[in-house]
């Protein structure tokens, strides 16, 4: 793709305003608002299932993605993350952003940059399992319907973030 | 019509699965517009570079906040028929820090790995894998997990539940925040962006004209916002204003106590078989969920038509008491027997159905409405919870997020 095609990304209260009809929108006509960890969650139990289906549905937690009888893949968050991507690929063709490649700092080599892309994928997962949600659904839904726990949520999110940016920050150098 | 419409049964489970995947749609295609398909981008905030994922996040969070808040206060949009996050307030805590974390080293939260990895991002697609390595992390872990998980359970529980402020107001204060927030930002790029010129001019660049790109896009963002806020502002201050009178309706029918029973009544009732009509006026959803054992599931509309019995006790009860104190006030000018459930069914959780749960629940909101219909049945009421109904796809819980 060439560079120079690539269009500058839209100001930020804009997209907001966006983000903020869809969730507002999806509140509206469904009934709840937008989330994207719980799509994980039922695509691990799905995983597990396909290796050990009778560990995976009686297992604690994941057990209760088998209770309508139906596949775990058959719900709501698989469908929305689904259509999230396909929206992010639209974008992302549209504005001449499609491009195979790593976003690291010039600092730190694409190895170490994948690690530490797991790492904090998986610190991620396991977060937003604890928290009920992510930054989509517990923070911009649950904070927009002003739960406690929510913002308690977010606040969080920046305290870690900020917390640990001084001793990743060769990472994005 | 009234919203949503999903719950209120306007259309089935597969229509809706098309919509979100509409919805879907929406969302990946503005955080793609937004730029967060780059971890550069968006860990820049963490470095104090680039403030875009604050202003993207406040933005969109108000503009629904306003939204919502509005249409509830105008009584279009009822309230206990969304899905509503529960706080459980330690696990959310420590959940927060993990993800910041996993944010800040890992370039992405859950949502914008999947615009990343669609944008062809490789650490995007690595991050996923992650995501699914820290959800197997949480599985295996669960049993040592659990009791933290549904530690510190409150419910659902909002700011206004705590500060004891309206949902307008904190609505209001939140709007006044983000614009406090914001402007701090617009300055401080500001004098970025004077100070950048001032040192590194790339060359050639005549100094007139970036000067004069600098004003032209904050102005256009200045309009933008000023848009924003100005209409947050006018639906903030109506709300404030219809929710005050909302609060005065109820404070006149607190004030009548007679016609109010305490949970502690209720339960007391409902043990020794005492004839009462038991009410439940939110959506059926909840209702499926979880009700007062012996309850009927009514709408306003179906109660204002309804035959009710005069020879007996009519008890009322919503979520939080308000619409149940909207319908006393229809109901009470017909000499019918109308008494109202004190502080609603939260109350009815807190007094009669939670205690047990807290210690021996498994955290989701399944076990907390099973534990809570079987603390009520105790009491020595006979019937059982029902099961989610099919539509509870659509349900978050706690489960299924």
């Amino acid at each position: 793709m060439n560079p120079d095609k690539r269009k500058a990304p839209w100001s930020p209260y804009l997209a907001g305003l966006g983000v903020g009809l869809t969730l507002l929108a999806s509140f509206v006509i469904l009934g709840s608002g937008l989330g994207a960890s719980g799509a994980f969650s039922r695509a691990t139990a799905a995983l597990f299932n396909g290796l050990a289906p009778t560990y995976t549905q009686s297992h604690p937690y994941w057990h209760a993605y088998f209770a309508s009888g139906d596949s775990p893949l058959n719900d709501w968050m698989i469908y929305l993350i689904i259509g999230t991507f396909f929206g992010g690929l639209i974008g992302a063709v549209t504005s001449g952003r499609l491009q195979r490649t790593v976003e690291k700092g010039a600092s730190i080599s694409t190895p170490n940059r994948f690690w530490l892309a797991l790492a904090g994928g998986a610190l991620s997962g396991l977060g937003a399992r604890l928290a009920r949600g992510c930054t989509s659904g517990q923070a911009l839904s649950g904070g927009a319907q002003l739960s406690l726990g929510s913002w308690a949520f977010m606040i969080s999110v920046f305290v870690g973030g900020f917390g640990l940016a001084y001793f990743v920050r060769r990472e994005w150098q | 019509m009234t919203a949503p419409f999903y719950a209120t049964g306007v259309f089935g489970e597969q229509t809706g699965f098309i919509i979100i995947v509409f919805v879907g749609l929406a969302f990946g295609f503005f955080l793609e517009r937004a730029g967060f398909a780059s971890a550069r981008k968006l860990t820049a905030v963490f470095y104090f570079r680039d403030w875009a994922v604050v202003q993207m996040m406040f933005t969109a969070l108000i503009t629904a906040m306003v939204g919502l808040v509005f249409l509830r206060s105008i009584g279009w949009l009822q309230w206990d028929a969304l899905t509503l996050e529960s706080t459980f307030i330690w696990p959310q805590i420590v959940g927060g820090l993990l993800l910041g974390m996993g944010f800040v080293a890992g370039g992405y939260c859950p949502g914008t790995s999947v615009v990343a990895a669609a944008s062809g991002r490789l650490d995007g697609i690595v991050f996923i894998a992650g995501l699914i390595a820290g959800n197997a992390i949480f599985g295996f872990g669960y049993r040592l997990l659990s009791p933290f998980y549904s530690s510190g359970a409150r419910n659902v529980y909002s700011l206004s539940d705590w500060t004891g402020l309206s949902p307008a107001t904190i609505g209001f204060l939140v709007v006044l925040m983000a614009l406090g927030a914001f402007a701090g930002i617009e300055f401080s790029n500001r004098r970025k962006a004077i100070r950048g010129e001032g040192t590194a001019r790339p060359e050639g660049a005549p100094r007139a004209i970036s000067a004069g790109g600098i004003t032209m896009r904050l102005t256009w963002k200045r309009l933008g916002a000023a848009m924003v806020f100005g209409l947050a502002f006018v639906l903030m201050v109506g709300t404030t204003i219809a929710g005050s009178n909302e609060a005065g309706n109820v404070s006149t029918l607190i004030s009548a106590g007679k016609d109010q029973i305490e949970p502690a009544e209720l339960a007391s009732w409902i043990a020794q078989r005492k004839p009462v009509l038991i009410l439940d006026l939110r959506a059926p959803d909840a209702f499926a969920q979880f009700h007062i054992p012996g309850a009927k599931n009514m709408s306003f509309d179906q109660l204002a038509k309804a035959d009710l019995p005069k020879d007996q006790p009519i008890l009322l009860y919503s979520a939080d008491g308000v619409r149940a104190g909207q319908a006393w006030t229809i109901l009470a000018g017909r000499g019918l027997d109308v008494r109202v459930l004190k502080g609603g069914l939260r109350a009815w959780w807190a007094e009669i159905a939670t205690p047990p749960d807290l210690r021996t629940g498994g955290g989701s909101g399944q076990a907390f409405a099973g534990a809570g219909a079987a603390a009520s049945s105790g009491e020595g009421a006979a019937s059982a919870p029902k099961a989610p109904p099919g539509g509870a796809k659509f349900k978050k819980g706690a489960q299924c997020l």
